[in-house]
């Protein structure tokens, strides 16, 4: 049994390399919220997704990504395509597209303020509103490079990340940013769990300051969105 | 006439946003944004209905002439044709 986002799961018949991505979520917890069984149909089905060189493995991770993701608007939560980071307690996602350069950015900032930030999830954070307040957490899904922290971090800042040769940072309405977040929340195929996580997406923008950062990969980059968001209250 | 996917809907930022749901995922995997009337006539094509019963029900909602209904549902109507994602 496993304990990622605060909620029990329970995976049966996984593969040695899903264990190793999750060693750090195992709990002796008995009670299960989340049960979870990957067959071989739904890495068939999940290999349509994927490049075909990719080992069965990765696939089955995959589909035990989508199985819980597909149950987290039953538990006030939803998956949240970003990276996410800690900043001496303030939480703050880079939304992009893949490939955009949040990674990129996430390390400018780790360089810029060292040990009082701490990487939560590089890559597939599950966002839960726990009292109100939404709350991104470590998952065994951090991306290829397993940036990640078994810990939760209360989101105060929504970032989405554009490539620029300049670097700006600016705040978003509510509107602007609606377009840019939908792209990048898992929308489950249940009915009753996709109206939910619109109703979530609703109470995440609201919840939340709203960027978008145009930057380059130099340090300053990091400086300049770090300085804009900080110092702007 | 009727929508060609199963959708749910819901308000996110002031819109109500539209998105497919079950296997239809598959088929129409992004959203739609939609404004008061939108989403209006987009929750009546949920079943099927001619585009004359579609004005009619506008006209029991809206304060519009049936000219101004008739062409905001035509404009609606074609604008969702336009992406596919209706059956005439």
């Amino acid at each position: 049994m496993y304990k990622i986002a605060d909620l029990n799961i329970n995976f049966s018949k996984m593969s040695d390399y899903f264990g190793s991505l999750s060693n750090n979520y195992l709990t002796n917890d008995t009670a299960i919220d989340i049960m979870v069984s990957v067959s071989k149909s739904d890495i068939l089905s999940e290999r349509k997704n994927c490049s075909p060189e990719i080992p069965e493995q990765f696939v089955e991770s995959s589909c035990a990504l989508r199985a819980v993701a597909e149950k987290l608007p039953f538990f006030e939560g939803f998956l949240l395509h970003s990276a996410v980071l800690d900043a001496d307690g303030t939480g703050i996602a880079f939304a992009a597209k893949s490939g955009t350069g949040k990674t990129t950015h996430l390390r400018l900032w780790k360089q810029l303020l060292g040990d009082s930030m701490t990487v939560v999830n590089g890559d597939k954070p599950f966002v839960r509103f726990i009292e109100g307040k939404p709350f991104a957490y470590g998952t065994p899904w951090n991306g290829k490079e397993h940036f990640g922290t078994n810990m939760k971090t209360e989101i105060k800042h929504i970032c989405f990340i554009n490539r620029s040769e300049e670097n700006l940072t600016e705040p978003l309405d509510e509107g602007e940013a609606l377009d840019l977040i939908m792209n990048q929340i898992y929308f489950p195929r249940n009915p009753e769990a996709a109206v939910k996580t619109l109703e979530l997406a609703g109470r995440f923008l609201k919840s939340c300051r709203l960027w978008r950062i145009n930057c380059n990969m130099l340090p300053s980059a990091a400086e300049c969105s770090y300085n804009k968001i900080f110092n702007s209250r | 006439m009727r929508l060609k996917y199963n959708f749910v809907t819901n308000k996110v930022a002031d819109k109500t946003v539209a998105v497919a749901t079950g296997s239809d995922l598959d088929k129409f995997n992004g959203y739609i944004k939609l404004n008061g009337s939108g989403a209006f006539i987009f929750s009546l094509l949920k079943k099927d209905i001619t585009e004359g019963e579609i004005v009619a029900e506008f006209l029991k909602t809206y304060d519009a002439t049936e000219e101004q209904a008739r062409e905001t549902v035509k404009e609606f109507i074609n604008t969702l044709d336009k992406s596919g994602i209706i059956i005439k």
